[in-house]
């Protein structure tokens, strides 16, 4: 009796034993299953071990360089979640350590982070952008991503843009963050900017299907209602956002990348959005044809620039991507720095946009003023390392917010444009990016042979209007 | 082993911590649900904290006269046990007598507790000559003591020797009206049902009861099991308490908690952990399920008390009670809620529910780990299952069936009849 009893109670131990680690298979189930589980799990594996950002100076040796310079332009980069590998989002996440070494591979390569409203100001002829300027952005303004991304960006100074859906950061919730949070963020490394009210979704359209919101009449809608239903919501958005950063917004997202070319059911919607866009914001962004992008430059068309959607790369891969971007940008003779000699005839010839160049034609003429000069433009005063023939490469860091020049509110209203709708439609053609462009602004946002309306110089045109 | 459930423990107290934003995120989303998963938190892991400083009071040597009652009905199998339990507790004889009471049972109950009174000449044994119910038999137990601290035994458990000693020591103080011990279950290693009950009974005991002991003495209920009144303290509503009736019908159930919340008004209720009894739990769930119903019901009956009195003392002690009143309420709402949530597609609510009900039992469970290394631990966890798949729903089902007083295990034959003295047999001690 006394045995069995002991027997039993060793048997019980065991199990005892054993049961604690079973006991921990509820919590990882909702760890991998639940949308909350997998916050707080990230929440616990933030805290536990922070992000670090990847060795500057170690990168250095690698990428220094690899980004040919550039100025007066600006090389747009979209993120949308940042998190843990299993959150089942394949591309539409990157891992915390991808984007840390992202942030230092830019860094090393002698990137600046700038804002929406710093480019914004830029390509009206204000002050110059930094050399290499990337604008980093993330879409939804989702907890994860800020999360994960603030630690990061604080090590980097560095500076990011959330488009953010005003919609549903009014109620909390789990997924995307919500005004509380979203204000402390913006006090730290993040600039807050519009990607809609409540047109971030998909709505069904007459014959059954499904098409974006912002960019599909609904049943029975007219196209004035279309117009007064997308100016309402924008507006909307836009005061939620004054109201909780004290900035209005100068930047917009397209929601899925859409602004009217496709995913339509009606061939004006196009110009009615563009037309709304233009009266609210002065750049706007979409991500169309990766395989092309360029940088944005201030003769693009602003409403439609394009950015570099981030995938799963390793900090090189992305600056070689970069590097890509910025051959294959065709430079206003004015705009254009001195292109390092071992990288120039990997850079395409910049075309002016009104007469186009001679391919091989580095350098440029920094006295000729291209169409988008303006007269403040003329007057910013001239780097001197414009003409000099290496990149210079800044080798001490950043200084701790270089970049997070925001403008109060009274400077960043937007500026009303007083061209037709038309005009902000992206100029299409698509060139290769081998091949000099004679038909120089050509930054197509469309699928070859979708419309013409080639070499409309809308941009430059607009941006010439002063401000109100 | 301890070691790593303390860690554990903390792991998930720092979740909790954690996800204290998700709850709040919830708030307007789902009111009843984020408020109601903030409250029980901060109840459940407020009743740890206040446990933590939770000290019994140290045995002094005071030795008031005690007389133990132990009403008994059918127990034929124990009763010589618990009698003998008594008799040899590490307790001054003189200072000590023991009552048994045998409440017309209709086995050999009397027939042993005869053979009991042969051995042991200084037992006072009863006989009420018919069944007048629980109450009754301890009611006549008290009119027959001579001590100023009743202890009373239930007939299915068994005191361990120093448990009188350890018992009495509180009543030092003289504004401590009852006092009750810490039960183990005897039965524990029988089957699941029992263990569980342990784990369970182990941190109502030591958490719960430990927790209103230490906020200004407040235990809600002195479980008959193991408990000691002062006498002056009960003598002036015995009759009250005998005869107490709830919705015309006599109430049968619920005569520990019953006769706690009576003394509880003027005085102070302690718990003391050092004094142990061990006690026989249901084995098969049926009978288990009964009792919880028959509990649930006095704890409804006794909640229409104690509210009204409970403001008057220590305020957190006040808070603590009334939110275990409310509770319980709430709870079949919440988890109908959750599940119909998780009916119309939205899971988070009825996952959050039961995974923050797992750490909750999960944390009750570790610290049962941590105190008794014996491999039961787990066996809380099937509390928690059994609490919210079917316990929760009592309180609604109690009062559904609030009139029906019978005991569930055996027919009732109780009246409300005084006891007739012609009919009771009484032998003194010798």
């Amino acid at each position: 009796m006394r045995r069995n009893e002991a027997h039993a109670s060793r048997r019980q131990l065991l199990i005892g034993l054993l049961l604690i680690p079973a006991s921990l298979l509820p919590f990882v189930a909702y760890a991998a299953l639940t949308p909350e589980g997998r916050l707080l799990r990230d929440k616990a594996e933030l805290a536990l071990s922070p992000p670090e950002l990847g060795s500057v100076d170690a990168l250095r040796g690698d990428v220094a360089g690899a980004i040919p310079m550039y100025r007066d332009a600006v090389m747009p980069l979209v993120y949308h979640g940042v998190g843990s590998s299993s959150s089942g989002e394949g591309d539409f996440a990157v891992s915390p350590e991808r984007l840390g070494e992202h942030l230092a591979a830019l860094r090393a390569a002698g990137a600046h982070f700038v804002t929406p409203a710093r480019v914004a100001e830029a390509f009206d002829g204000g002050r110059r952008l930094p050399s290499r300027a990337v604008l980093l952005t993330f879409d939804d303004g989702r907890t994860d991503a800020m999360m994960w991304a603030t630690p990061l960006l604080e090590q980097a100074h560095a500076v990011a843009t959330m488009f953010v859906i005003t919609g549903a950061a009014q109620e909390k919730a789990v997924y995307y963050a919500d005004w509380g949070a979203l204000e402390r963020y913006d006090r730290g490394p993040w600039d807050l900017q519009s990607h809609t009210d409540a047109l971030h979704v998909e709505h069904e359209v007459a014959g059954g299907h499904t098409l974006p919101a912002l960019t599909s009449l609904a049943p029975g809608e007219s196209l004035d209602e279309y117009r007064a239903r997308v100016r309402a919501d924008l507006a909307r958005a836009d005061r939620e956002l004054t109201d909780h950063t004290g900035r209005r917004p100068v930047a917009f997202a397209y929601p899925f990348g859409a602004y009217g070319a496709e995913r339509t059911n009606h061939p004006a919607v196009r110009d009615v959005l563009a037309a709304e866009i233009g009266r609210r914001y002065r750049l706007a962004f979409h991500q169309d044809d990766q395989e092309t992008v360029p940088l944005a430059t201030p003769d693009a068309d602003r409403l439609g620039l394009r950015r570099l959607s981030v995938g799963d790369w390793s900090g090189p891969a992305l600056v070689q991507r970069v590097a890509a971007a910025v051959r294959r940008t065709p430079m206003p003779g004015d705009e254009l720095e001195l292109v390092p000699p071992v990288f120039a005839d990997a850079v395409p010839a910049p075309a002016d946009d009104l007469v186009p160049v001679a391919p091989q034609a580095p350098p440029r003429r920094p006295a000729t003023p291209g169409p988008s000069a303006t007269p403040i433009e003329v007057a910013a005063p001239a780097p001197v390392s414009r003409n000099q023939p290496a990149p210079v490469l800044r080798s001490q860091p950043a200084a701790t917010q270089p970049d997070t020049d925001r403008e109060p509110t009274s400077t960043a209203a937007p500026r009303r444009s007083s061209s037709p709708p038309t005009t902000a439609a992206p100029a299409p053609s698509a060139p290769a990016p081998s091949s000099p462009a004679p038909s120089a602004p050509a930054r197509s946002n469309e699928p070859p042979g979708n419309g013409n309306g080639n070499g409309r110089d809308t941009a430059p045109g607009q941006q010439k209007k002063q401000p109100r | 082993m301890q070691v790593v459930a303390a860690v554990y423990a903390v792991a998930i107290l720092w979740f909790v911590w954690l996800s204290r934003d998700l709850t709040f995120a919830s708030l307007t989303r789902d009111p009843l649900f984020a408020w109601y998963s903030i409250a029980v938190v901060i109840y459940v892991l407020g009743r740890f904290v206040v446990a933590l400083f939770y000290r019994p009071t140290p045995d002094r040597g005071y030795r008031p006269t005690v007389s133990v009652i132990v009403p008994a009905f059918n127990e034929e199998a124990g009763i010589v046990g618990t009698i003998e339990s008594c008799i040899d507790a590490d307790y001054p004889a003189e200072c000590l007598e023991v009552i048994v009471v045998n409440d017309g049972s209709s086995d050999g109950t009397w027939a042993r507790i005869l053979e009991a009174k042969a051995r042991w000449p200084q037992l006072y044994a009863v006989d009420l000559g018919r069944n007048y119910g629980k109450r009754g038999a301890m009611a006549e137990g008290m009119r027959r003591a001579t001590g100023e601290v009743f202890v009373f035994v239930d007939s299915d458990s068994y005191l361990q020797p120093d448990a009188i000693g350890h018992l009495v020591a509180p009543f030092e103080n003289d504004d401590v009206g009852a006092v009750v011990g810490h039960a183990d279950v005897r039965n524990r290693l029988r089957n699941w049902m029992t263990k569980m009950q342990q784990v369970r009974y182990y941190s109502a005991f030591r958490v719960i009861k430990a927790t209103e002991s230490l906020l200004s003495g407040a235990v809600v209920c002195a479980s008959g099991c193991c408990a000691a009144y002062r006498a002056s303290a009960v003598m002036g509503f015995l009759d009250e308490w005998e005869f107490q009736t709830f919705l015309g019908r006599p109430a049968t159930f619920g005569d520990d908690r019953a006769l706690t919340n009576r003394v509880l008004r003027d005085w102070r209720v302690s718990y003391q952990s050092t004094a142990v009894a061990e006690t026989v739990v249901p084995e098969r769930p049926s009978q288990f399920f009964r009792q919880q119903l028959r509990w649930k019901k006095s704890w409804l009956r006794e909640n229409l008390y104690v509210v009204r009195y409970f403001w008057r003392k220590n305020p957190l002690a006040a808070l603590f009670t009334y939110a275990s009143v409310a509770f319980p309420f709430f709870a079949p709402f919440v988890v109908l809620h959750a599940l119909a949530n998780a009916v119309t597609g939205s899971h988070s609510t009825l996952w959050f529910y039961v995974i923050g009900s797992y750490a909750m039992a999960l944390l009750y469970s570790l610290y049962y780990l941590v105190r008794r290394p014996n491999g039961l631990w787990h066996h809380g966890m099937t509390f928690v299952l059994l609490y919210m798949t079917v316990l929760v729903f009592q309180t609604y089902w109690g009062i559904l069936t609030m009139r029906d007083n019978r005991w569930g295990t055996r027919p009732s034959t109780v009246g409300h009849d005084r006891i007739d003295p012609a009919d009771v047999v009484a032998l003194v001690p010798a």
